[in-house]
């Protein structure tokens, strides 16, 4: 039972050329897009903030993780971005 | 009261999360050209989308809230519910089980019943997939509501009815694909919106091993106080979680609940359909660093006078669920607020998708074609997918609205899994596994183990018999006996089973072949090294499975 297959592919491969304006891009490109919009904004609220501190500061605010975390979201998405930007699926 | 106020830059971050899971929906409907796509997203993904994409169909917020809240009320025994009840499950998915699922070529759990038994088990389950699968979705979306309104101080009818909204246009534009699609860019929110709630957390106690100091040995270990369940804070001996969690509960939900079992069906080929749970095992060990750690520092810290933390009050009642919620307005600045809601919305949401696409797939497949239109074409049952759609979720609707009227239907969720999963996973293992299993066996087993688990829980409910006589065992919390009723449920359905098929005739082997262990052929491929089959990896996952039990004995 366990020896019953080893690498076994059901999809055939699509016939070339014929899905040139059907090609989707992958969902790591999306993933990418997200974190990198999400993360921009988050990193630059935070900058605005350390230059204009708010009225309520959060426990850990001296940490300014708005800035280091918006940072590294931009850098996976940019990362996800780049490495997908013409990788397609289907 | 609101105790999360949200700025400009955290309603941005919600606004970039519903513009990008629309625009998604309406991009993959180009890609959406027949059922086969709508209703397994063509059979074309990677063993890392679908594996991601079968974790976070269960990583709803509605999981991780209540998660945080039961380990502040539980301690650490809710980590239980990731490793023995999950990891074993997931494998024994991977390793035995898929084969059948996937080599049959079925579009759904209730059609392997067909193939392995006959039509009425199928529809049986069928409807009653549906069904529990409508309630869940209802119930996710009042407490997708309670809690925005609680916490944000949003309108009750604009929550439910933006997200439902949102959830039928990208789900009918483009079924499975866009909820796998946003249930991986919810999983990768949810871990970049909550993971600095641990972090934090961990620094403002001092350190981990602090955490684990600070909390009494009943909250902070994982066996070594279960041989006696007054010494626990979830009340339940080993003998509970190992048969009723670990086996029925967990094989029940992960190996036969069609709302995570679809996702690795839309794999590309079997390897990858058999990679998927075994890489979301690795995921799903990993989880209780966010809800395991954020409760037990929301324990810490509610009883330090000097912290000024507390958990709400609902009419004299804790309100365990806001734990989380209460530390991501403790630690996040604006702008990683607008994050951590974006993680919680998006689990909610992500959670309605992955129960619709479901749902709209056994209605079309398993009850629509299969009593009320059997010579259906595939471009009619693409459209009744679609209106499949927009009706569960309309339903869900009317389900969310008798949920806030009837607010007790929350304690039911644990329980209709046991009602619906528990008796279905005894009939899919003797299925599988045992050639002589008849049809007829199959349907009255399945019948006496759902009638016999809703009976126990209106017993226990109203005060018939009395709960130690399930769990045998003289305390025991609402979560014992949960496991416990799983487990007789179980073993009612396995033992009619058995005895009723002793006494009625089998279906011929020629008609079980690729459906029972013994009579499946092997399949043949391109040989791969050891390092790279499923089988090496399902060990690695066992291994550290094993570790983390013995760590944190």
């Amino acid at each position: 039972m366990a020896k019953r297959e080893t690498h076994h592919t059901l999809s055939p491969p699509p016939a070339e050329g014929a899905v040139s304006e059907k090609k989707m891009k992958p969902i790591w490109y999306m993933v990418g897009l997200v974190l990198l919009s999400m993360g921009t904004i988050i990193f630059l609220a935070g900058i605005y903030y350390l230059v204009n501190p708010p009225p309520v500061r959060t426990t850990t605010a001296h940490l300014q993780p708005d800035i280091w975390w918006g940072a590294l979201m931009m850098a996976v998405g940019g990362f996800f971005v780049f490495t997908n930007r013409k990788a397609t699926v289907g | 009261m609101p105790t999360i106020e949200l700025t400009f830059v955290d309603w941005l971050i919600i606004a970039v999360y519903f513009g990008f899971v629309l625009g998604i929906g309406i991009y993959l409907r180009r890609f959406t050209k027949n059922e086969e796509d709508f209703f397994l997203a063509g059979r074309k993904n990677s063993s890392w989308v679908a594996g991601l994409a079968f974790l976070s169909a269960n990583l709803g917020a509605l999981e991780l809230l209540g998660m945080t809240g039961n380990t502040f009320k539980y301690g650490m025994y809710v980590a239980h519910f990731y490793w023995i009840g999950a990891v074993p499950a997931m494998l024994f998915l991977g390793i035995y089980m898929m084969p059948f699922y996937y080599s049959s070529r079925i579009k759904s759990v209730p059609g392997y019943l067909k193939l392995r038994f006959d039509e009425k088990t199928r529809v049986l389950n069928g409807i009653a997939f549906a069904v529990m699968t409508l309630l869940v979705s209802g119930i996710n979306l009042y407490a997708m509501a309670l809690v925005l309104h609680t916490f944000l101080g949003w309108n009750w009818d604009i929550s439910m009815w933006a997200s439902a909204a949102t959830v039928a246009v990208y789900v009918t534009l483009s079924g499975l694909m866009s909820a796998i699609f946003t249930e991986i860019i919810q999983f990768f929110l949810i871990w970049f919106g909550l993971f600095l709630v641990s972090v934090f957390g961990i620094v403002e106690i001092g350190s981990l091993e602090e955490v684990f100091r600070r909390v009494p040995e009943a909250y902070s270990t994982l066996w070594s106080t279960s041989g006696d369940p007054s010494q626990n804070g979830m009340l339940i001996t080993w003998g509970g979680i190992a048969l009723g969690l670990g086996f029925v509960l967990s094989f029940g939900y992960w190996t036969t609940d069609f709302l995570v079992v679809q996702r690795a069906f839309s794999a590309k080929d079997l390897r990858s359909a058999r990679m998927t749970p075994i890489l979301a095992s690795f995921f799903k060990m990993a989880v209780p660093f966010l809800v395991i750690v954020t409760g037990l520092v929301a324990l810490i810290l509610s009883k330090d006078p000097k912290s000024g933390f507390a958990l709400l009050q609902d009419g004299g009642q804790i309100n365990y669920d806001s734990a989380l919620p209460l530390l991501i307005a403790r630690y996040y600045p604006s702008g990683l607020i607008g994050l951590g809601v974006t993680a919680l919305l998006a689990g909610f949401m992500a959670g309605q998708a992955g129960n619709i696409s479901a749902f709209n797939t056994v209605w079309t497949y398993d009850i629509y074609r299969a009593v009320i239109r059997k010579n259906a074409s595939d471009a009619h049952l693409l459209t009744m997918g679609r209106i499949a759609t927009v009706v569960g979720i309309l339903l869900s609707l009317v389900t969310a609205y008798w949920a806030k009227s009837f607010p007790s239907i929350m304690d039911y969720m644990q329980a209709i899994f046991s009602w619906v999963n528990a008796p279905l996973f005894a009939t899919m293992l003797l299925g599988m596994f045992v050639r002589w299993i008849t049809p007829a066996g199959a349907f009255w087993g399945l019948l006496a183990g759902m009638v016999s688990s809703v009976t126990m829980f209106l017993a226990v409910k109203f005060g018939w018999i009395n709960p130690a006589v399930m769990t045998m065992s003289p305390v025991a919390s609402e979560m014992a006996v949960n496991f416990w009723r799983a487990w007789w449920a179980w073993a009612i359905c396995f033992g009619s089973t058995v005895l009723i098929s002793l006494s009625t005739t089998p279906k011929p082997d020629g008609e079980l072949v690729g459906l029972v262990i013994g009579l499946t052929p092997e399949t043949s491929g391109v040989p791969v090294p050891f390092h790279k089959k499923p089988e090496f990896y399902a060990i690695l996952s066992l291994i550290v499975f094993v570790v983390l039990n013995i760590y944190f004995w």
